[in-house]
Parts: structure tokens; sequence; C-alpha cells
């Protein structure tokens, strides 16, 4: 089913089409908020609070223009108000206590674990395109539509995050010198 | 950025970090780079293509969505559309009821009697014009002028007074043709008795008399009161 028949269906009130449109997205959402706000459960209250503003401003959103760039960008949203609330609530020490352990749990996964904390490290906007774009897999001009920045700002700061990812991989001796453009 | 410049990579490696680099972009498909022979000689770009491969198959992981969460979605969005529901009815009902109330308000308050609403307002009283200033030239005027008319009707009778006497005495005193068989003796003794005073009537209000009321009248119009 398209985006814009999905969307009319929500629009009539018909329940299933609701259902459709969460389990469509829900994913991608989750997946978005555990990224950026490196909470599973702060994740799962700002997802829920995402969906009820994707139905709440369904009229809104242009037929003409995909669905899924325009739900993300209302996941970002949320983010970054909660990334906000979070800077102004309970202090860092607390935040960390409850901070999901990061490390690998063997040495296997070291660069896999390495490479988390590397993305967890950047910079805000860096890891909302950085996860965007290699983690739910946006093109350059959805990104640019979800957080409202034009492509060329899209692609010099997905750029620098990768930089910094590697930079943070060399440091750990996990990358060898002369690092990817 | 910084650390692309302290470490160059070489002209050896190039091509296949231009690869790596594609790969990430989506530009090519990850096969691209086992096709790739020039890792197999360079511990360094068997380094770089590990760690791309690794990252794009971290962030490749689907993320585990706990059971029940679309439903707790939808249970919560139910919800909300009931809550604003609510709030919307009640701003509806709200502001109806202002309205029916401020429409009784004025209701109430007009006038019981339609005739009462009609009526014009009582006219207000206007004050009397202002006395036009006394000219006393034009006052003058007018007072010779009511002279004048009031001396014609007392001066032209009088003058008329003694010719009408004097008609009369004269009829009577010239020697009537007597009707045979009236003797007109006593009468006429007595009219022959009358003075000369008043067979002449009143004073006579003659000509010259006139014309000095007139020179009167004349003076006093000429006055011009001081201004």
């Amino acid at each position: 089913m398209s985006d814009a028949a999905l969307v009319r269906r929500c629009l009539a009130g018909e329940t299933a089409a609701a259902r459709e449109l969460v389990e469509r997205f829900q994913s991608d959402v989750i997946g978005l908020c555990i990224r950026l706000l490196n909470h599973r459960h702060d994740a799962e209250d700002v997802a829920q609070e995402v969906f009820l503003r994707v139905f709440r401003s369904l009229k809104k959103w242009d037929a003409s223009r995909p669905l899924k760039p325009w739900v993300l960008g209302i996941a970002v949203n949320r983010c970054r108000t909660a990334i906000g609330k979070r800077a102004k609530g309970p202090e860092l020490a607390d935040y960390l206590h409850e901070a999901p352990d990061r490390r690998p749990a063997d040495d296997s996964h070291e660069m896999a674990g390495e490479i988390r904390a590397a993305v967890d490290a950047l910079r805000p906007d860096y890891r909302e395109v950085f996860v965007l774009f290699h983690e739910r897999g946006q093109a350059y001009e959805d990104i640019a539509e979800a957080i409202d920045r034009p492509v060329g700002t899209v692609k010099t700061w997905l750029h620098r995050a990768r930089v910094e990812v590697m930079e943070q991989l060399r440091t750990k001796g996990l990358m060898p010198e002369g690092e990817v453009k | 950025m910084n650390a692309q410049l302290n470490n160059p990579i070489s002209p050896e490696c190039g091509p296949t970090v231009d690869r790596i680099q594609s790969v990430l972009d989506r530009v090519h498909p990850v096969s691209v780079l086992s096709a790739d022979p020039h890792p197999v000689s360079c511990e360094a770009c068997r380094d770089r293509v590990r760690s791309a491969l690794q990252m794009l198959e971290l962030f490749a992981e689907p993320v585990a969505v706990r059971p029940g969460f679309a439903d707790s979605i939808l249970a919560e969005v139910a919800h909300d559309r009931r809550v604003r529901f609510q709030r919307k009815a009640a701003a509806v009902f709200g502001g109806f009821a202002m309205a029916t109330a401020i429409g009784l308000a004025l209701w109430m308050n007009q006038p019981k009697d339609p005739s009462v609403a009609k009526q014009s307002p009582a006219p207000v009283p206007q004050q009397p014009a202002p006395a036009p200033p006394i000219r006393v030239n034009e006052e003058f005027a007018k007072a010779t002028d009511a002279l004048r008319e009031s001396t014609r009707a007392v001066t032209e009778p009088a003058a008329n007074a003694p010719r009408l006497v004097a008609s009369l005495t004269d009829t009577l005193l010239k020697t009537p043709t007597v009707p045979v068989g009236y003797d007109l003796g006593p009468a006429g003794k007595s009219l022959a008795d009358i003075p000369d005073a008043a067979k002449s009537g009143l004073e006579p209000v003659g000509n010259t008399a006139q014309k000095a009321f007139n020179r009167l009248l004349r003076d006093v119009t000429a006055m011009k009161p001081k201004t």
C-alpha cells in the first residue's frame, strides 16, 4: 500500500490502517531514538510521543513527498527536545548509571562496541545525520528534509562524523594511519 | 579533517579508499570491496575495509521492538483523540453558553413598551433668540412716523370741523325759503347769537401750524444718537 493510500485510510479512522502505519515505521523510529538518546527506556517514551504527533499532524502531510522522512523528521525533533530536557534534568552521573554498558562482551565485538561508543560521542547534529544515513538508510535528500537542512550541509556533517568516528577508532588502535576520506 | 591532513593516504591506497567511501555512501554495493585486489597486499587497506564493513553491518542490524509496542501506541493515540475531542466539545459548549448568556442579557435589557422606544426624544427647549440691538435712529424714525400719522388723524377732522359748522350755520343763517305757514323767528335768533368762536369751530390748524409741526418732526429725525 502506498503512503498516500495508507494516510487516507488512517484519516478515515480505520484502526487497521493506523496499526499498519505504526508497524511500518516503529523499527526506524525506535532505532533512531535509541541511537540518538542512548537509552532504551527514554527511546520508547519518545517514540510513543513521536507517533502521537504523527497522527495529530497527519492532515498536514504533503502527499507529494515520501512519508518516512516526514516521520523521521518528527522523531529527530522529539529527540532534540528530550536531549534538551535531559540537559536540564537529573545530574549526568545518574544518567550514566542508567545508561547501558556499551562495552563488547568479547573481543570479537570490540570493534562494534568502539564504533558505537564513537558514534555516541558525536555532537547531536552529526550523530543525527550519521544514524539516519548509516542505520536508517536514508538518502541525503530525505535526511535534509527530515532535519530541515540543505543537502550540502548533510553531506558535510556526514563526512565530519565519519572522520571523527575513524579518529576515535584510531586512538583506540583499531584503525590504521591514513583514515578514510 | 585534521587527521586527514596529518595522515596522508599513499597513492597506492587511494583507489581502495575511494571505493570504501563509495560503498559507505551507498553509491556502490559492498561487493566492489571484495573485488578490489589491493587490500590483499596492503595491511592498512585491509583494516580500512574491515572497519567499514563492520560499521555497515553494525548499523544495518534491525532494532528489536518489544512485543506489544504497536498496541500501546494505538491505545495512547485513541486516548489522546478522546481527550482532544472532550476539550474541543467543552470549548464549543462554553462558547455557545457564553453567546447565549450575552444574547439573553441584551434581550432582557431592551425597553418593554415598543412605543416608548419609538418616541422621539423630547425636544430640547430652545432659548429665545437674543433681542436685536436697539438702534436709536430707527426708533426715532418709527416715533416720528407714528406722530405724523396721528396728527393727520387729529388735524384733518379738526380742520374740517369749522367748515362743517360754517356750512351748517351758513345754511341756517341764510334766509331760507320759509315754507308757507312756518315761523323761523326763534331759531334764526338763536343761530344769530352763536358766538363767532363757536361759528368758527375749533381753532383752525392752518398751513402755518402744520408746517411748524412738520419742521419739528424733521428736526427730531435728524437727531443722531451719540455712538
